[in-house]
């Protein structure tokens, strides 16, 4: 009876086994294929097996929420004949992910990946071997700016960008300036305006999102650049002080705060998310991807979405995305000569 | 009293009978993914929250609460049965509970840690339930300064569980503090003993460390000893639930843990392990059977378990009042709130009030089906003993190695995982304790963040960094717990001789 029992074991495993990888072998089905081209528009390329979707962050950040919804709403308006599935490759601020999408081959037509700042700081910093330029990546579309608003601690009594300014001029070096990481855009934000209105401020490195958030309420830290989905609840019950949207229009549940440029100070820079894969890849398969991202920003539900999360939707098709990846990379090499760092 | 009427409108909203299996459904998952080596609350949420999304509001909160909770007390039984600390808050539970069961007491040992652990759970739904308003602003008290002191107070409870030799024990520290020291400078950005392997930039995360150097190097030395054998009289209901002299030793350390660890739990820089180990060496301090720690005492269980339940009521206390995460577990647990449509946040209690009293009714539900649950498959979890050693051994390894996997996706975690095993074998042969260990990797990179955070703060001014008035009494208390019984002593001495 035992011999029985471990042979209907093992036959049981094996069935599963190949019934998980039957799953696979659906999207070769002819069938599918010709629902998909009925409802793509007429580009030569469509892709004949899954897609593997890396993205190169933990589970739970902003980048994976927003590429499982750009999924989410692929696979329910069906605008893709075979399943894209996601991969959490996280690591090195994002180079692990991003090593990982090239290991498939330059010319690897079904890998994906996803941008945020780290793709452009990480480079000019030294720890990341691949540069933002064409021979290390073909740029597929751009989704979203992340703006931010700027915020201080209730308690310093500043209502307005030139409060906080003229404060600083007449105390150098006093006020701090919170953000998570030491390059990123929070840092970033922080070094600009010091550069273009001549003032000192300490930057305050965090890794933990809620604990600056904390030490922002409790006055350890003066100022800093939370993103709407973070800091709306905070903001409207005073527990901080919304100063100036670092975004393209004001934000609509702050009406009255201005944008930074209105305030007076050139200091609109927002972290921007774009899809990425490997250079050797062709003109229709970058037409490909590019028009099925479009058809997913054109929809009700991603409009919802990143009108929820606070991201500003800003699709840019593979060509204008190019342009704007390369003039973004040589903006981060200016911005970071900025941050003061040790040699290495 | 509004309270209570809060209170009877949050039960009437969770009486539905389906609530009472969402909530039981999650303890008893909790329980097994908790138990489970590496996975922990965060990831039993996560797991779950697909199921989430059809479900009302406070249906969903039941079940989640159940996780959290039964992952808590989860942890505690690997702890307990095999050396393996299913999780970070569950190793102080090793150094009491694994030689409990070693000695034949296996089931007291559960049965304390889960009544520990529920005592302190409610007891903390009640402070939250009653002082929310007035210790919403507690966290934000609480900035680089200190953060840095508490860290340094719990540097100081290393000393606690070095076990025979402070020596080898500090030498452990030690060790732990300088791996807590490799990646990514948070503020210079430069490399700290990466050897250029991309997978060091963000550091070793204590979890693989902690279940190489307890889980497979336990697994390895039990080759070399025999293993526990469960006789059929001490499972039985009445050997599970402590003695009454067992409750005389431990009441006093579940009180004083549970405050302990519900203060400390409210720290978003702060956590269940944080907790667990302050508790554990608080008990240590102010038992009358101090010297016994470490070779099996009840109230070696019962102080770190109920810390680390009381910690994640705490840590709940932020995130519902202020909307800022106050552990890795709430930081998913606030995901699920907002995907059902609620911002956690200072508006929380007066906007959604149904909602959230609903959520302290079922913490108080998640309390009690996990006495339930826990006792009634007491008996059942410590039949594992009764497995062979061989078989048991080759599936927690397997286990170790899954979750070692399931961490990052990476093959480098288990790399990590099987390197700090080797070194945990020949830590165990030269008798060197690993918990002091651990405890400094993860004080370790804290202490340093937030001194370096607290310095750019204060311009590099040191005294202005320790002078901040929290910041110092901590500071005073960890000088006084580290200098103070050598300080008595010598003043006995000087008395004597005078």
């Amino acid at each position: 009876m035992k011999k029985i029992f471990k042979l209907a074991l093992i036959l049981g495993a094996a069935l599963s086994i190949a019934a998980c990888g039957g799953n696979a072998k659906q999207a070769d089905n002819p069938k599918n294929g010709g629902n998909a081209k009925n409802k793509s528009t007429a580009t030569s390329w469509v892709p004949k097996k899954d897609i593997e979707f890396v993205i190169p962050f933990g589970a739970g950040g902003g980048n994976d929420v927003m590429v499982r919804k750009l999924i989410e709403i692929i696979k329910k308006e069906n605008l893709c004949p075979v399943n894209i599935v996601p991969v959490n490759k996280k690591g090195g601020s994002g180079v692990v992910g991003y090593t990982y999408l090239k290991s498939k081959g330059a010319n690897n037509e079904y890998t994906l990946s996803s941008t945020s700042a780290s793709f452009y700081t990480q480079p000019i910093v030294g720890n990341s071997p691949f540069k933002v330029n064409e021979q290390n990546f073909a740029f597929v579309a751009h989704m979203v700016k992340d703006p931010v608003m700027v915020a201080a601690y209730p308690g310093r009594g500043f209502k307005t960008m030139k409060d906080v300014v003229d404060y600083a001029k007449a105390h150098p070096d006093e006020l701090t300036w919170g953000g998570v990481g030491n390059v990123s855009d929070d840092a970033i934000i922080m070094y600009m305006l010091c550069d273009v209105a001549g003032i000192k401020i300490k930057y305050v490195p965090y890794d933990d999102g809620g604990l600056l958030q904390a030490a922002n309420i409790g006055g350890h830290i003066d100022l800093s650049v939370p993103s709407i989905a973070e800091g709306t609840e905070l903001m409207k019950t005073g527990k901080l002080t919304p100063i100036a949207a670092c975004a393209d229009a004001r934000f609509k549940e702050f009406p009255d705060i201005p944008t930074t440029i209105e305030a007076g100070y050139q200091i609109n820079h927002q972290q921007s998310r774009g899809i990425i894969m490997n250079p050797g890849v062709s003109k229709e398969v970058r037409e490909y991807y590019s028009g099925l991202f479009k058809k997913v920003s054109e929809t009700k539900e991603w409009k919802e979405f990143t009108e929820k999360n606070g991201m500003t939707p800003a699709y840019m098709s593979y060509d204008q995305y190019t342009k704007f990846a390369l003039d973004t990379y040589a903006d981060y090499e200016k911005y970071l000569k900025l941050v003061k760092k040790t040699g290495k | 009293m509004e309270l209570l009427q809060n209170l009877a409108l949050g039960f009437s909203i969770l009486a539905d009978p389906m609530n009472i299996l969402y909530s039981l459904l999650g303890v008893v998952f909790g329980v097994i993914i908790g138990a489970l080596p590496g996975l922990g609350p965060s990831v039993g949420i996560a797991v779950l929250l697909p199921m989430c999304y059809g479900l009302q509001p406070v249906s969903a909160l039941a079940m989640l609460c159940g996780i959290y909770y039964g992952a808590m007390y989860g942890g505690s039984i690997t702890s307990i049965l095999i050396n393996t600390p299913g999780d970070s808050a569950a190793i102080m539970t090793t150094l009491d509970g694994y030689p409990m069961a070693k000695k034949g007491q296996a089931g007291k040992a559960l049965g304390m840690a889960c009544l520990a652990s529920v005592i302190g759970g409610t007891i903390s739904v009640v402070l939250f339930m009653t002082l929310s308003p007035i210790i919403s602003n507690f966290a934000t008290k609480f900035g680089p300064s200190e953060y840095f002191a508490l860290m340094v107070l719990g540097l100081t409870s290393i000393a606690g569980m070095t076990g025979k030799s402070p020596a080898k024990g500090f030498l452990a520290a030690f060790l732990g503090l300088f791996i807590s020291g490799i990646g990514i400078d948070l503020v210079f950005g430069s490399t700290k003993f990466v050897f250029d392997n991309v997978n060091l930039y963000s550091g070793i995360d204590f979890v693989p460390v902690a279940m190489g150097l307890f889980g497979i190097a336990e697994i390895v030395c039990n080759y070399e000893n025999n293993n526990i054998t469960v006789d059929k009289e001490s499972i039985k209901l009445k050997n599970l639930l402590p003695s009454r002299e067992d409750w005389k030793y431990s009441l006093p350390h579940i009180g004083r843990g549970t405050i302990l660890g519900f203060i400390i739990g409210m720290l978003p820089g702060a956590g269940a392990t944080i907790a667990s180990f302050l508790s554990y060496d608080m008990a240590k301090r102010t038992s009358p059977r101090s010297e016994k720690f470490g070779t099996g005492i009840i109230e070696g269980v019962a102080a770190p378990e109920c810390a680390n339940n009381a910690s994640s009521m705490g840590a709940m206390v932020p995130m519902l009042t202020l909307g800022v995460p106050g552990s890795g577990a709430t930081a998913i647990m606030m995901g699920a709130l907002m995907m059902l449509g609620i911002s956690p946040g200072p508006s929380f209690f007066v906007n959604s009030r149904e909602v959230a009293w609903g959520l302290v009714a079922s913490m108080y539900l998640g309390n009690v089906i996990l006495v339930c649950v826990g006792l009634g498959a007491l008996s059942l979890f410590v039949r594992i003993l009764n497995v062979k050693t061989t078989t048991l051994n080759a599936i927690i390894f397997v286990f170790i190695l899954m979750g070692a996997y399931a961490l990052e996706n990476s093959l480098f975690t288990v790399g990590v995982t099987l390197f700090f095993g080797v070194l945990g074998y020949f830590l165990k042969k030269l008798q060197v304790p690993a918990a002091p260990m651990v405890l400094a990797l993860v004080l370790g990179a804290l202490t340093e963040t937030n001194l370096r955070q607290a310095l750019i703060i204060e311009s590099n001014n040191f005294f202005k960094v320790i002078s901040h008035p929290i910041a110092s009494v901590i500071l005073v208390v960890a000088v006084l717990l580290a200098f103070g019984t050598p300080i008595k002593n010598l003043i006995l001495k000087m008395r004597k001789s005078a």
